[in-house]
């Protein structure tokens, strides 16, 4: 009965599986048939490992990271334009990484300051500042920051890409940072004295307190990092190769945001479910491209299956939240 | 200007019963692991009953039971409708609440009554804490409340349902004795007019003054139910525990000799606190005395017009980690909120307390087996039972969990130790065990203690000095051997 549950859902995947097997085989092997279908796939799940990281981060801290999107669009169109600005210096790849995390951060900042000094709901504040980095990126890469060779409203097409990790794909460091900072996540919150305190925090601050961890300050860092994260998921986006390496003034709506919300909520509290609940949305993501080249039905069926996931998840949590 | 006073006059108007509440053979248990074991208890109306065990005895998994809080059991309990076909009300008081803490208490109040159904209620919501003895203002939020006043403010919740049977768990652990007595009476008043309760408590006098049955628990089996004139204190402390000592007075204490140089000094509205190496020092003081901003001082933070020196050495700047490193240790009153995570097993909970004195050990991989042999040496050293160190703290009672916090700081490396209402929610055995571990800290290591407890029998076995405190002042200081419980008490109030 322990893993009832577990079975349950497994029976429920292999079932699914089958049906589109059996159903629309095109579809699976455009999505999973070659190595390069391989590749996109992950190219996919990369930007989402990050952001599901960044907002599970915060999660730990008893918070929510909800302007993911609006930060993911700042951290984009910040590489955008310190990379073609500073197109003639090797440094222009760098400086513009560090600098989105930086204005990733930024934001992350005056979210939990406002959360932990003023009161200042972080969902709120999140959603509001959602908004306005719509709004200001969209202005900015439709106006000053405008390719003016273009008819197409977008930044000017950066003169690199990231080092990729495999030639002839998309698939560059970013899923090497994203392995990276998993890990690191993954040791510090689960694996050490200082993590177990900071996650502490989201059930008590009194604990951390009392032996001498500040709980404000610890979740200001922690939001400020998580922020600075998704940034640095945006710069990693646009500096790919394929469809980005310039700022379209529509970036914001990619979903990366908000299906790192997803990402982080489903996993719940334990960071190794990270993994799985990243290759669950990275599939459902690269299914629906798949099935909308396949049957020219609208990719939205992807997101779609996503929302119910995260419905069923939050129904079945707040089940057993009102039992107990 | 509204003017809070207390009232007996106006009572709250309950259901009342007809038939028995019955328990018959009920088993049942948490992971496994039997808490009760065929137990039976028969309630008739009108009755104060108390429930009487050592901690972990069962009596808090009885409580929620009856109030059907725990459903998976074996055995039955019949409890008498309130009128035919009509389910009873039970108001329930917790050992530890789950108040709302953004709420006010009017809020908090008139949703309890309107869950009963209760909402034109015979007496206004500020009637009803005044005379559960909650004077603040119903606009007050219950963040804003002492531990003590959240206690008072679920009596009043569980009383605006008007409810036929109140069920209070350790309702007094965190009340001064005039705060009990008041509460006492108010149950008294209550149980005149028809309510019917059944009371889980350490305080055995409180239970010979003011219960009218007891019933022993021992291990989760009934020892025995007797009227309470038909019982004596002997007989609850040797059904409790057979081979138990009611000597709780701590040895070697006579023996003790201080240098007249004190490790801390705490300088405060006019007065001043020293703490000599190997002495316990007592405050004993009402709640709202203002003793928390001393304990505080110390432990924590700074406190405006206050001063603490640690060996001459000015600590009012320092932060809570550097007061750590110091090797400051502090036990907090409320273990949920400030000493432990409860969703976690107690092994993991070592962890918690005290970040590591060295910056790099916080960032080293957790030391589970470490862990895991110290939480299972506290187990055995504190007899905190279940034994299991892996069982999240949750499944044990009130009193085992709050002997695991202690038993964990005192095994610290700490010079210095402030400790809020120690054996709250403990037996009488308990208790004299922490007075044990106590002395032998102070008398082993030269640690200085700084202690504030309402129940003033442990402050005068366990301390070697006594200071009341009264609106934030020291008012006496005196040795433990000077005091009487009588003379703490004319002093406190």
């Amino acid at each position: 009965m322990k893993h009832a549950k577990t079975l349950f859902a497994l029976i429920g995947i292999a079932f699914a599986a089958f049906a589109l097997l059996h159903l629309q085989p095109d579809v699976v092997k455009i999505a999973f048939g070659s190595p390069m279908a391989l590749l996109r796939f992950l190219t996919i799940g990369t930007p989402l490992l990050l952001a599901g990281l960044g907002v599970h981060a915060c999660l730990a801290t008893g918070r929510i990271l909800i302007a993911g999107e609006g930060i993911y669009a700042a951290g984009g169109l910040t590489v955008a334009i310190v990379g073609t600005s500073l197109s003639n210096t090797p440094l222009g790849l760098w400086a513009g990484l560090i600098l989105a995390f930086a204005i990733g951060g930024c934001v992350g900042l005056l979210i939990s300051w406002l959360r932990e000094n003023k009161g200042v709901h972080e969902v709120i504040s999140g959603l509001l500042l959602n908004y306005i980095l719509q709004l200001l990126t969209r202005y900015l890469a439709n106006g000053p920051f405008r390719d003016p060779t273009s008819d197409a409203p977008h930044t000017r097409e950066l003169p690199w890409t990231l080092p990729l990790l495999y030639p002839g794909s998309d698939l560059n460091i970013g899923l090497l940072l994203g392995c990276i900072l998993m890990a690191a996540y993954i040791y510090v919150f689960h694996k050490t004295v200082i993590g177990r305190f900071i996650r502490s925090l989201a059930i008590t601050d009194g604990v951390a307190n009392v032996a001498g961890l500040p709980p404000k300050r610890t979740r200001i860092l922690v939001m400020v990092v998580s922020a600075g994260i998704i940034g640095l998921t945006g710069a990693i986006s646009i500096g790919s190769a394929g469809p980005f390496r310039r700022f379209p003034a529509d970036f914001y709506g990619s979903g990366v945001g908000f299906d790192g919300l997803i990402i982080g909520l489903l996993a719940g509290p334990s960071a190794w479910l990270l993994l799985p609940s990243t290759l669950l949305i990275a599939c459902l993501s690269h299914l629906s491209d798949a099935l909308s080249l396949a049957t020219s039905l609208p990719r939205q069926v992807g997101s779609l299956a996503g929302a119910l996931l995260f419905l069923l998840a939050a129904a079945l949590r707040y089940r057993k939240e009102s039992r107990s | 200007m509204t003017v809070l006073c207390r009232c007996y006059n106006q009572s709250v108007q309950v259901s009342t019963w007809q038939h028995p509440l019955i328990i018959r053979n009920i088993k049942l248990g948490y992971g496994g692991v039997p808490v009760v074991d065929d137990f039976n208890l028969t309630v008739t109306p009108g009755e104060i009953h108390a429930l009487a065990g050592e901690n972990g005895a069962g009596k808090t998994t009885v409580l929620k039971a009856v109030a059907g809080l725990i459903t998976r059991m074996s055995g039955s309990i019949e409890v008498p409708e309130d009128e035919p076909n009509k389910a009873s009300r039970v108001g329930f008081v917790l050992q530890h609440d789950v108040l709302p803490s953004n709420m006010t208490l009017g809020a908090c109040v008139a949703c309890a009554a309107l869950a009963a159904d209760q909402s034109s209620a015979v007496v206004s919501n500020q009637q009803l804490l005044a005379r559960v003895g909650l004077l603040v203002p119903l606009g007050k939020r219950v963040s804003d409340l002492t531990m003590h006043q959240r206690q008072l403010l679920q009596v009043a919740c569980a009383l605006a349902s008007k409810p036929a049977l109140l069920l209070l768990d350790e309702p007094t652990a965190v009340m001064s004795h005039t705060d009990a007595v008041h509460f006492w009476k108010l149950i008294q008043a209550e149980v005149a007019i028809g309510l019917t309760v059944i009371i889980a408590t350490h305080k055995l006098e409180d239970i010979l003054e003011y219960c009218t049955h007891v019933t022993v628990m021992r291990s989760g089996q009934l020892v025995f139910t007797r009227r309470i004139s038909d019982v004596t204190l002997a007989d609850i402390i040797n059904g409790m525990a057979p081979a138990a000592t009611s000597d709780t007075r701590a040895i070697g204490k006579s023996e003790k000799r201080f240098s007249s140089e004190p490790i801390v000094r705490i300088s405060g509205n006019g007065a001043q606190l020293d703490i000599h190496e190997h002495e316990i020092h007592g405050l004993a003081g009402l709640d709202g005395s203002g003793y928390t901003t001393w304990l505080t001082a110390l432990a924590l933070t700074r406190q405006d017009g206050f001063s603490v020196t640690v060996r001459q050495e000015s600590i009012d700047s320092k932060s809570i980690a550097t007061r750590r490193k110091m090797h400051i240790g502090y036990i907090p009153a409320d273990r949920h909120v400030e000493g432990m995570i409860i969703s976690e097993p107690l092994d993991h909970n070592m962890t918690f307390g005290q970040l590591p004195y060295s910056p790099l050990d916080q960032w080293l991989p957790l030391r589970r087996h470490s862990d895991s042999s110290k939480a299972s040496a506290i187990v055995d050293a504190y007899d905190v039972r279940p034994k299991d160190v892996t069982r999240n703290l949750d499944t044990l009672s009130g009193g085992n969990q709050q002997k695991f916090m202690v038993g964990r700081e005192l095994e610290r490396n700490n010079e210095i130790i402030v400790i809020d209402q120690p054996t709250r929610g403990l037996d009488r055995v308990a208790s004299a065990g922490i007075t044990q571990k106590l002395h032998a800290k102070s008398l082993q290591t030269g640690t200085a203690i700084l202690v504030y407890s309402d129940d003033l029998t442990f402050l005068i076995n366990t301390c070697d000095t006594i200071s009341v405190v009264s609106s934030g002042r020291l008012v006496q200081t005196r040795p433990s051997t000077e005091w009487t419980e009588k003379s703490l008490v004319e002093a406190i109030v």
